[in-house]
């Protein structure tokens, strides 16, 4: 095997020249979008598909993969592209249309109904990328090259540009460098918002040799996947980042920090890790610089407390992840009692953009507080689901119903929630509220790492409350008595509230239990919790007064408080529904009205969702 | 589990303190469970309390004393997932295979366990069994993804 080891720039223009080859060689080549949300929408049975007519057309087409391009609503999404001629990207393929689009590609032909949009080339009768309504309020720098390079594929990462800025970032002073981050103002994109410059800063600054840079990758909020998509879609993005971030502090050693439930990212960022020690882009005196720098892994195994800083540190060393009072901030003692600097994949993933364009380019866009852009995972109650990346200031308007195209089925938009469980919930009056960190701070909920999850009028906010404090009590580490029995007894109160047995008295008791836990918690995870709880009592108090006075669920989420009926005007008895019932509740003569057992029901909404005709009511 | 496959796990990953987690999950994937049994195999192995290895081994979700059915189902319950519908999802497979959240069917093939977010929030609700995750999932559709998975 020859020596593939890059020393100088020179060898990477090299590795350059060959990358580009890959990613528009002078043959056809269809690229499937294999990431773990279009493997599930069938993506692999797409991707076997074309490799087997392929080689039964003895097709003279390259068959390559790629990660999510964002777009998850449309997956599984398939990339033809013809040399000297265009990218195309099909939409919701099927092993059948696969087979159809080889033919046709190997014919070098079109089909323009089965298409979504265009890249790079414009093509008649198809709309370019830009124009497409999910992707034109959107910026991609953090994520540009989610979905167009095989995320395997170090060199056609180079290709793109990659590591070209480790070698200008080596050459410059770590002070410089620091300088640059601070001066772009980039903030920590996991949730707190702490600027980026000043903890590189505090690190370098600190006392001691040993330092450590540790990646976050333990995104443990639900509703957000954003980091999934980068590690799973550009790993080497957040390797360089990493490796600029360690020699500007002074590291030597990294960890890269990631979760149990996304296997496909470990495998790429293994193999990210793999290749760049390979290329000898990690290890010893990298690109001849004299720095030295390497990657562990450290794998959780499933705690949303792993998230805060000192809890993550703790499960690195394999210490039961309980947060620490700080200070002493991570910066100035952190892993093994070593100045420690941890920053979020999306933050890391920003960093090569700033070194190569500079503070100015990326503090051009945002606000007043926050610059750039940030990647959300926009889903829920919403039609274009999916990873937007969007410049900050960008208002939820523009969010939900421009890039989202509001809400499916005609259903009313209800309410945005921001942030997780340490978020809130933002109801339809605020929707013009430009999105940054002290706005939705502003309204109680905070940006968090970027799950915007978007209810309608189907979504109970009592239940959806009381959803999160269920959560909250099972993530607890339990070691403070505010946030463990602060968020037991919430959770307790709340629980009766959905069941029927509220009383006039819990709402204010929800309140003093909620800046209860707020104020004394030791870690951001117990000072965060209240605030869905906070943010429905303020926006939402009808919901909750429903719930106790009136015994109702407005939603028609709560078990206890409704009834599933069925209204003779739509039904036509097609006994859909009786076969759908578990319990064997639903009776009725075929093509007759139906009807619900009330007693044998246990309101399941079997039948509900089984129903084509919408005649079945819940009250 | 025998000692010289404990010990090739332990070669493999090193005996630091960062590798720990990984060892315990090697096992936890090869026997379905922290067995009793081999946790102290660690702690001999590498001079570690045995209470040290308890205490991980109930804080992470993802480790469990007890063994699992033959195909683990994991039950996506995060917030998008929720509002989705994923609790209906839950109850409803709960009902069909007789068991309790976290519990094993009497012919041990299957374990139901809920999980906070899979990361699939754009295909919700969400359910995983074993690597194979199931997205936009009906009720009317458990039955037949269930018969997949013998």
């Amino acid at each position: 095997m020859g020596d593939t080891k890059i020393r100088k720039p020179e060898d990477l223009e090299k590795l350059r020249a060959e990358g580009l080859k890959l990613i528009s060689p002078d043959r056809s080549k269809i690229t499937v979008g294999m990431a773990t949300c279009g493997i599930a929408q069938g993506a692999k049975e797409v991707f076997d598909a074309i490799n087997e007519e392929v080689s039964t057309l003895e097709a003279n087409i390259i068959v390559a993969r790629t990660a999510c391009i964002g777009y998850c609503q449309a997956e599984p999404i398939v990339e033809v592209y013809l040399p000297g001629k265009s990218r195309i990207l099909y939409h919701r393929v099927t092993p059948k249309k696969a087979r159809e689009l080889v033919s046709l590609t190997a014919r070098g032909e079109i089909k323009r109904e089965w298409t979504l949009y265009s890249i790079e080339s414009s093509v008649e009768g198809i709309p370019p990328m830009e124009e497409v309504p999910f992707y034109k309020k959107q910026v991609k720098i953090v994520t540009r090259n989610c979905g167009f390079i095989d995320p395997r594929s170090i060199t056609e990462y180079v290709a793109r540009g990659g590591y070209f800025v480790l070698a200008k970032a080596l050459g410059m002073k770590p002070e410089g460098l620091i300088d640059e981050i601070s001066r772009s103002g980039l903030r920590g994109r996991g949730g707190a918002g702490f600027l980026t410059g000043r903890k590189w800063a505090i690190a370098r600054n600190a006392k001691g040799n040993q330092k450590y840079m540790i990646c976050n990758g333990d995104e443990g909020d639900p509703g957000a996947y954003m980091d999934r998509g980068m590690m799973e879609g550009d790993p080497f993005a957040v390797l360089e980042g990493m490796t600029i971030a360690a020699y500007a502090i002074g590291a030597n050693q990294g960890y890269w920090y990631t979760r149990d439930e996304y296997p496909l990212a470990l495998e790429m960022i293994t193999n990210a890790i793999d290749n760049a020690k390979e290329y000898g882009l990690l290890g010893k005196d990298i690109l001849r610089s004299g720095f030295d720098f390497d990657v562990r892994i450290a794998r959780g195994a499933g705690a949303f407390v792993c998230g805060e800083e000192t809890a993550l540190i703790a499960s690195v060393e394999a210490r039961p992840p309980n947060p620490s009072p700080r200070p002493p901030y991570p910066a100035i003692s952190g892993l093994f009692s070593k100045p420690t600097v941890i920053n979020n994949v999306e933050t890391l993933a920003n960093i090569p953009q700033i070194i190569q364009n500079g503070a100015e380019w990326f503090s051009s866009r945002g606000t007043q507080s926050t610059k750039g852009t940030k990647v959300f995972s926009l889903v829920g109650k919403i039609k274009n689901n999916g990873l937007v990346e969007v410049p900050m200031g960008i208002s939820l308007r523009e969010m939900v119903f421009d890039i989202g195209g509001g809400i499916p089925g005609g259903a009313k938009f209800k309410a945005v929630q921001s942030g997780g469980p340490s978020g809130g919930l933002i109801p339809e009056e605020f929707i013009d509220t430009p999105v940054d960190y002290e706005h939705l701070e502003a309204l109680g909920a905070i940006m968090g790492s970027g799950g915007m999850i978007v209810t309608d009028e189907s979504t109970c906010m009592v239940d959806l409350t009381k959803f999160f404090f269920d959560f909250l009590k099972y993530e607890s580490c339990g070691k403070c008595a505010p946030c463990r029995e602060g968020i037991r007894q919430a959770h307790e109160i709340l629980e009766r509230i959905t069941k029927g047995e509220g009383k006039d008295i819990d709402i204010e008791t929800l309140d003093q239990v909620a800046h209860m836990v707020k104020d004394f918690s030791l870690c951001a995870l117990g000072g965060t919790a209240p605030n869905p709880l906070i943010t429905t009592l303020k926006y939402f108090r009808n919901e909750y007064l429903a719930h106790i006075k009136e015994k109702r669920c407005p939603a028609g989420v709560c078990k206890n408080l409704i009834t599933y009926k069925i209204d003779p005007e739509k039904c036509n008895g097609c006994h859909v529904c009786i076969r759908s019932c578990p319990q064997g509740a639903i009776t009725g003569e075929k093509k007759k009205v139906h009807s619900i057992d009330q007693e044998g029901c246990i309101k399941c909404g079997g039948c509900l969702e089984a129903c084509k005709f919408d005649a079945v009511i819940v009250e | 589990m025998t000692k010289e496959e404990l010990n090739s796990i332990i070669e493999e990953r090193g005996t630091g303190a960062p590798p720990l987690v990984g060892i315990l999950q090697e096992i936890q994937k090869r026997e379905h469970c922290l067995p009793f049994r081999t946790l102290e195999m660690v702690a001999e192995r590498l001079a570690t309390p045995m209470s040290r290895l308890y205490s991980l081994a109930t804080f992470y979700k993802s480790f469990t004393l007890k063994p699992v059915g033959r195909h683990a189902i994991d039950v996506c319950l995060g917030t998008t997932c929720h509002v989705c519908g994923g609790r209906r999802i839950m109850d409803r497979l709960l009902l069909a295979l007789h068991v309790i959240e976290g519990g094993t069917t009497s012919d041990h093939r299957f374990t139901v366990t809920p999980v906070r977010c899979l990361g699939c929030c754009s295909i919700a609700p969400v359910i995983r069994i074993d690597s194979t995750v199931y997205g936009h999932v009906t009720q009317s559709q458990l039955a037949k993804i269930l018969e997949k998975h013998d």
